[in-house]
């Protein structure tokens, strides 16, 4: 078992998206089937994205087992008041700027969840957010 | 299957300085006894290597020009990069009617079938389903590096033939149609600027033969046409290409071809890097297509051109300005009746070239990777190249396969000896070789350095696969290739056993080349055995 970990800090733009990357490059090393790297590496871009957009700094924490990988993200935030409402496909408080860029499609959440065999999200308002998600071989 | 290769090392001439080591964009290149060594299959022909090489020890094999002469008819495939090296006052046309007189029956304009691919990416991306941004298939190097470290995007790629493939296919149908002789043997050959090209010739991607039957080395082709030039002697082809298709040399002309604002052109692989990375992050979903070239400044600054890039472009500009037309040469009819037919596209699929995996299973290489981390965790980061490797990473990484020994970083051995309280025996060749009473036959100053580990075997072939700098190499071998064997591994002194005698060539080598030999009447199996306890007392 390896555990990498990320720092992500808020509003970071220029490093957006490297976690994704790092993750999907890592697990084509390891030789995980194509299919497990992309839905991994999907997850974790999109837990990366949720802190750069929506909170002040937190961490994605990459657990590589050779049966899956485990994902975590931890952040320091605002929190997610509803979060049945943040889940829904479209849904997104992104502001303007950001929609310009390309980001905020309310696509981010959903997506983890469809890329995941487990995935669990908690959140308290004015304090942060955790998602885990797991991704599994075969 | 063994990947071909066009850039090659002339090992005389490498003095193992760790320049190419350091720009070779998919970490192909290792400096091991004092040599560079290239990862064949990581090696995606870019040329990086040769032009940071003081020694001009990397160079590319390209076909010679007789290879012409094997076929009855030959033409010449002249990309628009091959007119921008001659001067102002130098027209394609001189260019062609010199080529005639260097000896080919024939030339075909590629840059005309470049124009044909213009009209071909039209029609795809009015036709077909593709995800946003393409990427051109123009540059072997780029295709071979998303082939290499970027797999994930290689269905970005437009799944077409690249422009050269399609000018020896329209030309080889050309000449046909012309000569009515179509049971000769015409053969096609392109004047190429760079080495990733003749990779691409000898072995297409895909699979498939390719159409062009050989590549001649910009450079060489350049002195024979110079000196054929005449003011006087002017040939016109009727296939040529508008501005267009010329403008193709230079970086930004294949993108600016398309009429559309949605695209972005990047020159030089590092560059190219930096915009693949920008993909893998999900952006530039915006652009359309994505015209990348390996070479800065696009082909004019191929590593086999002979002109300076900088002004090979304004020479390019010139003449495409200068043949700018309203439309295309290639007439659009011509393109829509071929491309159904399926003329433009590639025949299989580019296929991932799976380099990069650590290991045959996932737990073994989770195994490696995480050794690989820790080992990491010990090295200083500066990336600085002495221990062969481009960087730390890469260094932990070959350590952990086996492809380097241990122990050559600078500064985690100063680390270590500062700590290490327990570590294996610290002895030289000369005291074990006193100590087990060898007699020293070639005595030179390796015989001083620390032995830390001993190869025993008889294969040159095995001892360069696993000897290392501070080796015993035990031996029965007594020619004089084993000092060249010695000197490319670094062993500390080569130990021949049962009372083998080298030969005098073998010493007088080993003399010049400092390698120091010792002699024993025991076998090798007694002084094996002999090496490994006190080694690992
Ligand atoms: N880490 C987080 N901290 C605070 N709010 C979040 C976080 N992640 C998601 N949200 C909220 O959930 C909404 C939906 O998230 P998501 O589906 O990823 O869409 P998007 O990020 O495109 O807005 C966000 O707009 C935001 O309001
Ligand atoms: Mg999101």
């Amino acid at each position: 078992m390896t555990t990498l970990t990320f720092r992500v800090r808020g509003m970071d733009f220029s490093n957006a998206g490297e976690v994704g990357a790092k993750v999907k490059r890592i697990l084509h090393q390891i030789g995980f089937e194509r299919e497990v790297t992309r839905r991994a590496a999907v997850a974790a871009y999109e837990m990366e994205l949720n802190i750069v957009i929506h909170a002040y700094e937190g961490e994605v924490k990459v657990r590589i087992f050779d049966t899956g990988v485990e994902i975590i993200a931890e952040d320091r935030g605002p929190g997610i008041p509803d979060i049945e409402l943040a889940m829904q496909e479209g849904y997104s408080t992104a502001p303007p700027e950001v929609w310009k860029m390309g980001f905020g499609a309310g696509m981010g959440l959903p997506n983890i969840r469809k890329c995941s065999d487990i995935f669990e999200i908690s959140s308290e308002v004015g304090k942060g957010t955790y998602v885990r998600s797991v991704v599994l071989r075969g | 299957m063994q990947y071909y290769h066009s850039v090659r090392l002339d090992v005389s001439r490498c003095i193992g300085c760790t320049r190419c080591i350091k720009v070779c964009p998919t970490e192909a290149i290792r400096v091991t006894g004092r040599r560079s060594v290239i990862m064949e299959d990581r090696c995606i022909d870019c040329g990086e290597c040769f032009r940071v090489c003081h020694q001009h020890a990397w160079y590319a094999m390209a076909d010679p020009l007789e290879r012409k002469d094997d076929f009855d008819i030959s033409i010449a495939l002249v990309p628009p990069s091959f007119y921008a090296q001659f001067g102002p006052e130098v027209e394609p046309e001189h260019v062609v009617s010199a080529l005639k007189s260097v000896g080919f029956t024939d030339v075909f304009d590629a840059a005309y079938a470049k124009e044909a691919m213009t009209r071909a990416y039209r029609m795809f991306m009015k036709t077909e389903k593709w995800e946003a941004p393409l990427i051109s298939p123009a540059c072997p190097a780029v295709v071979r590096l998303l082939q290499v470290s970027y797999p994930d995007l290689l269905g970005h790629i437009v799944p077409m033939d690249s422009p050269i493939e399609i000018a020896a296919k329209m030309a080889k149908q050309e000449s046909d149609a012309w000569s009515d002789c179509s049971f000769r043997r015409v053969g096609c050959f392109f004047i190429t600027p760079c080495p990733a090209r003749v990779t691409a010739i000898k072995q297409p991607v895909g699979g498939r033969r390719s159409y062009v039957d050989g590549a001649f080395s910009m450079s060489d082709i350049f002195g024979l046409v110079l000196k054929k030039l005449d003011p006087r002697k002017s040939e016109k082809i009727d296939k040529m290409a508008t501005g267009s298709g010329i403008s193709w040399a230079r970086s930004g002309g294949e993108a600016l071809s398309l009429g559309t604002k949605k695209v972005l052109a990047v020159d030089g692989i590092h560059a190219v890097i930096t915009v693949l990375h920008e993909i893998e992050r999900g952006k530039l979903r915006d652009i359309e297509f994505i015209e990348a070239r390996a070479c800065t400044g696009g082909c004019i600054g191929g590593p086999l051109t002979v002109e300076n890039p900088f002004i090979a472009r304004v020479r390019n500009r010139m003449l495409s300005e200068h043949r700018r037309a309203k439309s295309l040469a290639v007439p659009v009819e011509w393109v829509e009746e071929n491309y159904p037919k399926g003329y433009f596209h590639l025949a299989g699929t580019i296929p991932p070239r799976d380099v990069l995996r650590m290991d045959s299973t996932i737990e073994g290489a989770l195994d490696r990777f995480e050794r690989m981390e820790a080992l990491l965790q010990e090295l200083p980061g500066y990336d600085c190249g002495a221990c062969g490797s481009p960087t730390c990473r890469t260094y932990a990484q070959d350590v952990i396969c086996g492809q380097a020994a241990e122990g050559r970083c600078a500064f985690q051995s100063q680390a270590d000896s500062s700590d290490s309280g327990e570590r294996k025996i610290r002895i030289t060749c000369r005291q074990l070789a006193e100590r087990l009473g060898f007699e020293i036959a070639v005595d030179s100053e390796s015989l001083d350095d620390e032995v830390n580990g001993c190869c025993c075997s008889d294969m040159l072939s095995d001892v360069m696969a696993t000897a290392r700098r501070g080796y015993i190499w035990v031996t029965v071998q007594t020619h004089p290739n084993i000092v060249a064997v010695a000197s490319v591994t670094g062993v500390s002194a080569i130990l021949i056993t049962s009372d083998r005698k080298p030969e005098d060539r073998t010493l007088v080598s080993a003399r010049t080349h400092g390698v120091s030999i010792l002699v024993t009447t025991k076998s090798s199996f007694e002084v094996a055995g002999r090496l490994w306890s006190i080694l690992n007392q």
